[in-house]
């Protein structure tokens, strides 16, 4: 938008009573970087917080759980503090984003001993030091990372906890095809409530902080698109590493649902106007839809009907719309 | 209007929740009931023709075993006429010509793997990749689309992509000095790259699509990534010394990222391809210092201090192409 639709619109909010300081001048802030730009520095943080990990692995010999876990937080809240007192200096958070990364994998040292016997309590501590950073890191792209990976790691936690063990996956034991849907619904159900209480209040928040939930929800929406491949029952797991014979068609079902949570989730992408998380979550989409096609307990002939039909309908519905639309600009 | 200004805005002015309301409204930023069934109908059809897409493999791979060569043959050629005549019907740039000429390149694909398959000819898997992007080059020409010219452009690179890795031995290849076959295969796909990019540059508008931006840095970025390992390991997997080829290739690069960089600078349109070649630089020097045991925690400093100095710069730069355009 121009300066000059800018000055339209701020008078008009004047207009209202609605600018409760009158006296200061807006300033545009300054184009930020174009997306080439934000994914170099992504990548160079990821693969720096790497680097430093294997530093304090190796080289700094920090062998007791309890003492890495104390490096890792003091990286963290150093990280913190560089995000909320120098907000514009691309080194130092560059600096702080590699630090950070490396400290959240360094704060779960201590369960790490526990990750063979049930992962669950790892993911969990992951999870809830995730949400933290979010919360406390003072980046947008830290944020909504740290919202993603905090679902993620909640999705793995609770499947974990339901599944109890992970031997079916090194031994391929008592391999079922049961669903863990309690887990999945427990997860899906809440999360997929917030997203779509955030997207509509999205003015409820702008008023409050902005810069605090407008990354966080774009996580969250990336968790609910992504998350819920944590849930695929063990049978389709195991599938992959070997061959377990033709599946239940009802377990077609399970991706079905999540495809559908993927669509809801790009459409509140849709509705904040951000066209990368769309992109991410029609992603997710054909990850659930091709895992639907993959498990689905019939012969490839009936899934090559299935899929003509859904085309054509697909087609026919989308061509019915843009007549309408057509018809509505006429 | 994008979210960063109204977010801006809305924190600036502490604006309550009905400010931010009308701001929202005012701003356009809420969609409409238009936009909804613009956005319905879009994912409407990219599931219609993927999934049509997929119903044609898997009636394929259902039947293929129970036909023999040649109704394989007849089979997949009846799909690349049926192909070619819908694009030939509603040619491109309409949605149905552009769709059928991207078939048309799946089915090229589909035509020389048969062929590598039924006749055994013993070629390298980059070979047949040559092939195809040789055969449905055509294709991509006519369809003047960019996902086409992506798919073709994918195609290429993988060829050349298997064509250097050819002669690596994939167990040695981090530990120890490779080959020197290796430097010789990484050379191939640079020169590959830089010759289409430059094609790319230099074709008329009417023979590439209406963004051409797309597939020229597209082929900017794949000759800078081969240039990358082609420096890395000429300058240092032989023993950190300098022949008279690594000299003569290194100055090659340097000369050719020096043009690329006095081109932007002087279009002042963007940054990318100072972006590319600075990653590259990254690249090249951060393997550099870790030839020389800079140790790890000079390795991650190097990291961050290179990419945070790139990307200051780039910004400001960024920004000053931007004031000048908006002024001009």
């Amino acid at each position: 938008m121009s300066t000059q639709n800018i000055a339209e619109l701020l008078q008009t909010l004047r207009a209202q009573n609605m600018l409760s300081r009158v006296d200061t001048e807006f300033v545009e802030l300054p184009p930020g970087p174009p997306w080439y730009i934000s994914l170099m520095l992504g990548v160079c943080a990821w693969v720096a917080s790497l680097i430093l990990l294997a530093f304090f692995g190796f080289v700094a010999k920090l062998s007791f759980p309890w003492g890495i876990a104390n490096a890792g937080l003091m990286l963290m809240i150093a990280a913190a503090v560089v995000f909320w007192r120098v907000p514009t200096n691309t080194f130092l958070h560059q600096m702080a984003f590699a630090a950070s990364l490396a400290g959240q994998i360094m704060l779960l040292a201590p369960w790490a001993d526990h990750f063979s016997r049930g992962p669950a309590a790892t993911f969990f501590v992951l999870a809830v030091v995730q949400a933290a950073s979010s919360l406390v890191m003072r980046h947008p792209l830290h944020r909504m990372l740290s919202a993603f990976f905090a679902c993620l790691a909640l999705a793995i936690a609770l499947r974990f906890a339901h599944t109890d063990s992970v031997s079916w996956f090194w031994g391929r034991t008592n391999v079922t095809h049961a669903v863990p849907w309690l887990p999945h619904l427990l997860f899906s159900l809440p999360l997929a409530g917030l997203v779509i209480w955030l997207t509509k209040s999205e003015a409820r928040w702008l008023a409050l902080a902005p810069d605090l939930f407008r990354p966080i929800t774009q996580g969250l929406i990336l968790g609910l698109a992504f998350g819920t491949t944590a849930f695929v029952p063990e049978s389709m797991l195991a599938l992959v590493f070997g061959n377990l014979g033709v599946l239940p068609a009802w377990l077609g079902l399970i991706p079905v649902f999540d495809l559908s949570l993927a669509l809801l989730a790009a459409a509140c992408a849709y509705a904040l106007g951000s066209t990368p998380t769309v992109a991410a979550c029609i992603v997710a989409a054909f990850v659930h839809l091709a895992q639907f096609y993959y498990s689905v307990g019939v012969s490839l002939l009936s899934k090559s009907a299935w899929m003509a039909v859904v085309g054509a309908l697909a087609l026919l519905a989308g061509h019915w719309l843009s007549r309408q639309t057509r018809g509505t600009q006429s | 209007m994008n979210r960063a200004t109204i977010d801006r805005i809305a924190q600036h002015y502490r604006l309550p929740k009905q400010g931010a309301e009308l701001l929202l409204q005012l701003s356009g930023a809420q969609r409409g009931w238009g936009e909804w069934r613009q956005f319905l109908t879009r994912v409407l059809n990219g599931i219609g023709v993927t999934s049509l897409a997929g119903s044609v493999l898997f009636f394929i791979a259902a039947n293929w075993q129970r036909f023999d060569h040649l109704s394989q043959f007849f089979g997949l050629v009846v799909l690349f006429v049926l192909c070619i005549g819908l694009a030939l019907w509603k040619p491109a740039p309409q949605r149905v010509g552009r769709y059928a000429l991207l078939g048309a390149i799946v089915c090229t694909g589909a035509l020389c793997t048969w062929f590598g398959i039924s006749y055994q000819t013993g070629a390298n898997t980059y070979e047949l990749f040559f092939y195809w992007a040789l055969l449905s080059a055509a294709f991509a020409f006519a369809a003047r689309s960019n996902s086409a010219w992506g798919l073709w452009w994918g195609i290429l690179c993988t060829a050349l992509l298997l064509l250097g890795m050819t002669h690596i031995d994939s167990q040695r290849w981090w530990f120890e000095r490779v080959e020197e076959s290796w430097n010789k295969s990484w050379l191939v796909p640079t020169v590959v790259c830089a010759i289409a990019h430059a094609l790319f540059c230099l074709m008329p508008n009417s023979w590439l699509p209406p963004r051409r931006q797309i597939i020229t840095k597209l082929s900017f970025v794949s000759t800078i990534a081969f240039a990358s390992l082609l420096v890395i390991h000429n300058l240092f997997d032989r023993g950190q010394t300098l022949t008279a080829a690594s000299s003569f290739l290194l100055l090659a690069f340097i000369v050719y990222c020096g043009y690329w960089a006095w081109l932007s600078l002087k279009q002042r349109v963007d940054v990318f391809e100072l972006a590319a070649m600075g990653a590259g630089a990254i690249a090249i020097s951060t393997t550099l210092i870790a030839k020389l045991h800079a140790g790890l925690f000079g390795i991650a400093f190097w990291i961050i201090l290179s990419s945070a100095a790139l990307a200051s710069g780039l910004l400001a730069l960024h920004r000053s192409f931007l004031a000048q355009r908006s002024a001009s």
